[in-house]
C-alpha cells in the first residue's frame, strides 16, 4: 500500500523547500506575469500605484477603481481569482521545471538591464544565471546568411569565444544558431535570448540547441513558458540583447533585417556596434555595408578588432597551433585553384584537369584538414 | 459428349493449369458456366456463340454445361475464349476430341471469329513448359514473345476457322521459329548516351559507381541542371540484361500488357517514370486483381523517381521494403501475389522549394524553415537506402558550346561490366549478386579496412560530422569503388572519395 500524505503536509513542506525562495515582492511580480492582458507598460502602472510591488498585491481589493482605471473590470476580476492558491501552484510549477524567476527585486537581476527604460520585470531563467554577469558580445544577423556569412559568422562566433566573451544571441535560424552553436562547440558560454516561452521554441527545429543550451550555458526570456512569440515579440526582446551585452556584432544582414533592431536599441544604450563588411553586390551584405558607410557602427574585418575596441587582453586568446599538413601535388593544385574564390566541383574539375574520381578524394582529404569547405550546391571555398 | 482442352490461367507472374470441360447432353437450350469465373470470362459465351457461327459452323442448341477446373482458383481475362469455343465444337463432334488433349489454347474471340491478342502469353508458356506440354495454340499477335523459348512448338492462329481446320488436319500452320535473343540485342539502340551530355563530371562519375555496384543515387541540383537527362541516359551504362533477366522482365510487363508486340521480348532495362502524383497502389502494384505496379515493371531496370520530395510521403515509404527484399507482396481481398520488383532508384531532388538554394546563379527566396522543411520530407529509412548523394550544378555556356565529345556509354559500361564481374565472383553464392545489397556479415569479410583507412573514416565522421548511418554507406560505395579499379583492398583514396557521395549526411546545408 502507498501511504498517501495529507495535501496540507505536502503545500507546507514545498512552502519550505521551494517557494520561499521569493520574496513577496518578487512573487508580486511574478504574478503579474501571469496575465496575457498585461503589458509591460500597464504592469509598470499598476507598480507605481504603490511603495513596492508586495503592497500592491496585499492591498488588491481594497484599491479596487484605481486599479481598474489601468487594466479594466474584467483584467481586475480575474487578477483577483488568481491569487494566494493559484499563484502558488504557478510558482510550484515554474520550480518543477527548473526555472528560475529574476525579478527587478531580486538581488541576480542583472545590472545591465535594471537603468532600462523598458527593462523586463521578470527574466525567465534556465541554465547558468552566472553568465549574465560575465562580460559579453551579442552577435546577429540574417536567418538565411549566405556562404561568406556562414563563414564569417563561424570565425567571429568561435575566436570570441574562446577569448572569454559570451556570446549572445537570439536562437533563430541562420546567424543566432551558428553563434550559439560555434560557442558551446569551442567551449565557450552563451545565452540565446527567447520571443516567446519556454514551451514555444521557435523555430522549432531549434529545440535540440535549446536544449543543449539549458544544459551548458543560459536560456532566457521575459515571457513565462506558455507564451507563444509573435511578430511583435521578436523585435521587442532584441532590447534586452543589445542591451545585456557590452557589444553587437552584426555579420551579415540585409537591407530589413531583424539584427537591424538591435543595432538601434545598441546606438540607444551606447553599446559598441560592430559590422562586417559584405560583398557590395549581394543584398545580403546591404544592412552591415549601410552600418558602415553611415558611421553607426566600426568595420571590423578581425575578431581582434573587436577585443580591443571592447579592452579584452588579445593575449588570452589561445594560439592556434597551425600543423602544417603535407599535401600532395593534387591536392597542392586544387588549393591553388580555389585562392581567387569560391569555386564549383565542375570548374575545379576544370582548371586542374584532374579525374573526377582524383578530385573528390583530394576534396574530401582536404576537408578533413580543414584546409577547404564545402558550400551547399557543390561549391568549395578555402 | 464431353471434350476437354487445356488453358493456363495466370497468379501473379505463375501460369496455373485449367482444364477446360465441356458436356453437352439433350435437352433445351442452356449455357452454363462454371468454375470461378470473373464477368470478362462470363461474358464469353455471347462472344462465342457469335464466332461460332460467323465462322459458319454449327452452333449446339442442347444444353451446354462448361467448367474450369480446378473449380477453387479465381479465372479471369478473356483469354479462355478460345479454348472454351474449341471444346464446345469438340463436344459436339466438330472437331476430332482426340487431337486436342496435347494443345495448350489462348486466345480471345471476336463476334467475326478472329482471334485477338491476349496479356501474359510469355509467362503461360512458361509455366505450361514446365508442366510439361510442348504444343501451343495462341493468338497470331502474340507469336513474338513466344519465339524466344526454345524446345516447344507455338503454332499462331488468325482466326477460329483456322485453328479449327488446324486441329482436324484439313489445314497446315507454321510454328513460330526460334528466334536467338542475342540477335535481337545487337540490333538495340539507346536513345540518350552519355556522349551527349557535357560537363557533369561527378554526377556521371557517381552514375558510373551506381551502375558498377548496383547503387541507389539521390541527385539534388537546382532546375535546368540536367537531372532527368542524366537518369534517363542511366540505362545505356548498367550492363546488359541477360536472357533470363530479360524473360523476368517481359513476364512482368506481358502480364501488366504493356510488351511490344512488334518484339515481344525486353531487350533494354526499362526505365519507369511514374509521375509525382502516382498513388501507392499504382507504384507497388494492386487494384481487385493484384496488377503489378511500376516497381515491378522496372524490375532489373530503373525507377526514376523525379522531384522526390513531391511524392506523397506513404508511396515513397511503401518503397522501403521493396528496395531492402526485391520483391513485393500485393495482397487484395480477392488474392495476393508476389512480384519481383529488384530496380535500381534514382531518385532527383531540388535543393529547396524554390530550387535554386546554393546555386550560384540564381538567388534563393526560401525561408530557412522552408528549406529545413523540404530536405526532411524524405525520411531517414529511406534516405538510409540510397548509398550516393550527390550534387548537380548548372551547365554554363561555354559548357554547352564545348564541341568536344564526352565519353561514351558504351567505355562506361566496359568498365561497369567489369566491376560486375568481380562482385559476381565474390558473391557466387549468395542470392544477390552487387556490393549494395551486401549484408553486414559480407560488409565485415569484404570491407576490411587498414589503419591509414580506419583513421580517414574517424577523421571524417568528427570534422565532416557525418551521421552515423553514412558509415556503411560509405563502405559499400568504397567497395565498389575499389572494384572499378580491380582492387582488392579497399585504399585511402577510395573511401575518401566515396565520402564526396554523402552530401545530405553533411551537415552543411543548414
Amino acid at each position: 500500500m502507498i501511504f498517501f500524505k495529507p495535501i496540507s503536509y505536502v503545500i507546507k513542506k514545498c512552502n519550505k523547500l521551494k517557494v520561499k525562495m521569493y520574496s513577496q515582492n518578487e512573487k508580486s511580480l511574478i504574478w503579474l506575469t501571469m496575465f496575457n492582458e498585461l503589458s509591460l507598460l500597464k504592469m509598470k502602472k499598476l507598480i507605481n500605484l504603490f511603495p513596492s510591488p508586495a503592497l500592491l498585491y496585499e492591498n488588491f481589493q481594497t484599491s479596487k477603481s484605481k486599479i481598474i482605471d489601468i487594466v479594466g473590470e474584467a483584467t481586475f476580476s480575474k487578477m483577483l481569482s488568481m491569487r494566494d492558491n493559484v499563484l502558488f501552484s504557478y510558482i510550484t510549477n515554474l520550480n518543477n521545471k527548473k526555472i528560475i524567476c529574476l525579478t527587478v527585486e531580486s538581488e541576480n537581476y542583472p545590472e545591465k538591464l535594471i537603468h532600462l527604460e523598458e527593462k523586463p520585470l521578470v527574466l525567465f531563467c534556465k541554465g547558468d544565471i552566472s553568465l549574465l554577469k560575465t562580460k559579453s558580445i551579442a552577435i546577429v544577423g540574417t536567418r538565411l546568411p549566405s556562404s561568406y556569412g556562414r563563414i564569417v559568422t563561424e570565425s567571429f562566433a568561435k575566436s570570441l569565444a574562446q577569448s572569454g566573451l559570451t556570446i549572445i544571441s537570439g536562437l533563430a535560424a541562420g546567424v543566432d544558431k551558428i553563434s550559439h552553436e560555434q560557442a558551446m562547440a569551442n567551449g565557450g558560454k552563451t545565452i540565446a535570448v527567447l520571443g516567446g516561452g519556454f514551451d514555444n521554441i521557435y523555430p522549432a527545429m531549434n529545440k535540440n540547441l535549446a536544449d543543449e543550451i539549458i544544459e551548458k550555458a543560459l536560456l532566457i526570456t521575459e515571457y513565462r513558458p506558455s507564451v507563444s512569440p509573435t511578430q511583435y515579440s521578436f523585435p521587442f526582446r532584441n532590447r534586452i540583447i543589445a542591451a545585456l551585452s557590452d557589444g553587437v556584432l552584426i555579420t551579415e544582414a540585409g537591407e530589413k533585417s531583424g539584427a537591424l533592431h538591435t543595432k538601434n536599441y545598441a546606438l540607444e544604450y551606447g553599446k559598441e556596434i560592430f559590422a562586417i563588411p559584405g560583398n557590395i553586390n549581394n543584398v545580403k551584405g546591404r544592412g552591415t555595408n549601410r552600418i558602415i558607410k553611415s558611421m553607426q557602427g566600426t568595420c571590423v574585418t578581425s575578431p581582434e578588432d573587436i577585443l580591443l575596441k571592447l579592452n579584452i587582453n588579445i593575449e588570452k586568446i589561445p594560439v592556434q597551433s597551425v600543423t602544417q599538413v603535407q599535401t600532395t601535388m593534387a591536392e597542392k593544385l586544387i588549393l591553388s585553384a580555389l585562392e581567387d574564390g569560391e569555386k564549383s566541383l565542375e570548374k575545379l574539375h576544370e582548371i586542374t584537369k584532374l579525374e573526377t574520381k582524383i578530385l573528390n578524394s583530394c576534396l574530401t582529404i582536404l576537408q578533413i584538414h580543414g584546409l577547404i569547405r564545402k558550400l551547399p550546391g557543390n561549391m568549395y571555398s578555402l | 459428349m464431353l471434350a476437354k482442352t487445356n488453358c493456363f490461367g495466370l497468379k501473379g507472374i505463375d501460369g496455373f493449369r485449367v482444364i477446360v470441360e465441356t458436356n453437352i447432353s439433350n435437352g433445351l437450350f442452356s449455357f452454363d458456366l462454371v468454375g470461378l469465373a470473373d464477368v470478362a470470362v462470363k461474358e464469353s459465351v455471347q462472344r462465342i456463340r457469335a464466332s461460332i457461327k460467323n465462322s459458319l459452323f454449327e452452333f449446339p442448341l442442347k444444353r451446354i454445361t462448361v467448367n474450369l477446373a480446378p473449380a477453387n482458383k479465381r479465372k479471369e481475362g478473356p483469354l479462355f475464349d478460345l479454348p472454351i469455343a474449341i471444346s464446345v465444337l469438340a463436344a459436339d463432334n466438330q472437331i476430332l476430341a482426340n487431337t486436342i488433349s496435347d494443345f495448350v489454347i489462348l486466345g480471345e474471340l471476336s463476334l467475326s471469329g478472329e482471334i485477338r491478342s491476349v496479356d501474359g502469353v510469355l509467362p503461360i508458356l512458361i509455366s505450361a513448359q514446365k508442366n510439361g506440354f510442348k504444343k501451343f495454340i495462341i493468338p497470331f499477335e502474340n507469336r513474338k514473345e513466344a519465339s524466344y523459348i526454345s524446345g516447344i512448338k507455338v503454332y499462331p492462329v488468325k482466326t477460329l476457322k483456322q485453328a479449327v481446320d488446324f486441329l482436324n488436319g484439313k489445314q497446315e500452320l507454321e510454328f513460330v521459329e526460334n528466334v536467338s535473343f542475342e540477335n535481337i540485342k545487337k540490333s538495340r539502340k539507346y536513345d540518350f548516351d552519355f556522349k551527349s551530355i557535357r560537363g557533369q563530371a561527378a554526377a556521371k562519375r557517381a552514375l558510373e559507381i551506381a551502375a558498377a555496384g548496383g547503387h541507389n543515387v539521390l541527385m539534388i541540383g537546382p532546375p535546368g541542371s540536367g537531372k532527368t537527362l542524366l537518369a534517363k541516359s542511366f540505362a545505356s551504362i548498367l550492363p546488359e540484361m541477360t536472357f533470363e533477366e530479360a524473360l523476368e522482365v517481359t513476364k512482368i510487363h506481358s502480364i501488366a500488357g504493356k510488351l511490344d508486340s512488334q518484339i515481344g521480348i525486353l531487350v533494354e532495362r526499362p526505365v519507369r517514370t511514374p509521375h509525382h502524383t502516382a498513388t501507392m497502389p499504382s507504384l507497388t502494384g494492386g487494384g481487385t486483381k493484384a496488377r503489378p505496379g511500376e516497381i515491378s515493371l522496372a524490375h532489373n531496370g530503373i525507377l526514376f523517381l523525379d522531384e522526390m520530395p513531391e511524392y506523397e510521403r506513404r508511396t515513397l515509404e511503401a518503397l522501403r521494403q521493396p528496395l531492402e527484399d526485391g520483391i513485393i507482396t500485393v495482397s487484395r481481398a480477392a488474392q495476393s501475389a508476389v512480384y519481383p520488383a529488384n530496380f535500381t532508384l534514382i531518385a532527383s531532388m531540388n535543393p529547396c522549394p524554390c530550387g535554386y538554394f546554393g546555386s550560384n546563379r540564381h538567388n534563393c527566396s526560401c525561408t530557412s524553415t522552408m528549406i529545413h522543411k523540404y530536405l526532411h520530407k524524405l525520411s531517414g529509412p529511406l534516405m538510409d537506402r540510397i548509398d550516393l548523394h550527390v550534387e548537380v550544378d548548372g551547365v554554363t555556356y561555354e559548357e554547352i558550346k564545348n564541341n568536344e565529345d564526352e565519353e561514351s556509354s558504351e567505355s562506361i559500361r566496359a568498365r561497369v561490366n567489369k566491376a560486375r564481374k568481380l562482385q559476381y565472383e565474390r558473391f557466387k553464392n549468395q542470392k544477390n549478386h552487387c556490393n549494395s545489397k551486401m549484408n553486414n556479415e559480407m560488409l565485415k569479410k569484404t570491407c576490411a579496412l587498414d589503419n591509414e583507412c580506419e583513421n580517414l573514416v574517424k577523421d571524417a565522421f568528427e570534422k565532416l560530422s557525418l551521421s552515423a548511418r553514412a558509415y556503411y554507406r560509405i563502405l559499400k560505395v568504397a567497395r565498389t569503388i575499389a572494384d572499378l579499379e580491380e582492387s582488392a583492398e579497399i585504399k585511402a583514396a577510395h573511401i575518401a572519395e566515396a565520402i564526396q557521395y554523402r552530401a545530405l549526411d553533411q551537415k552543411y546545408w543548414i
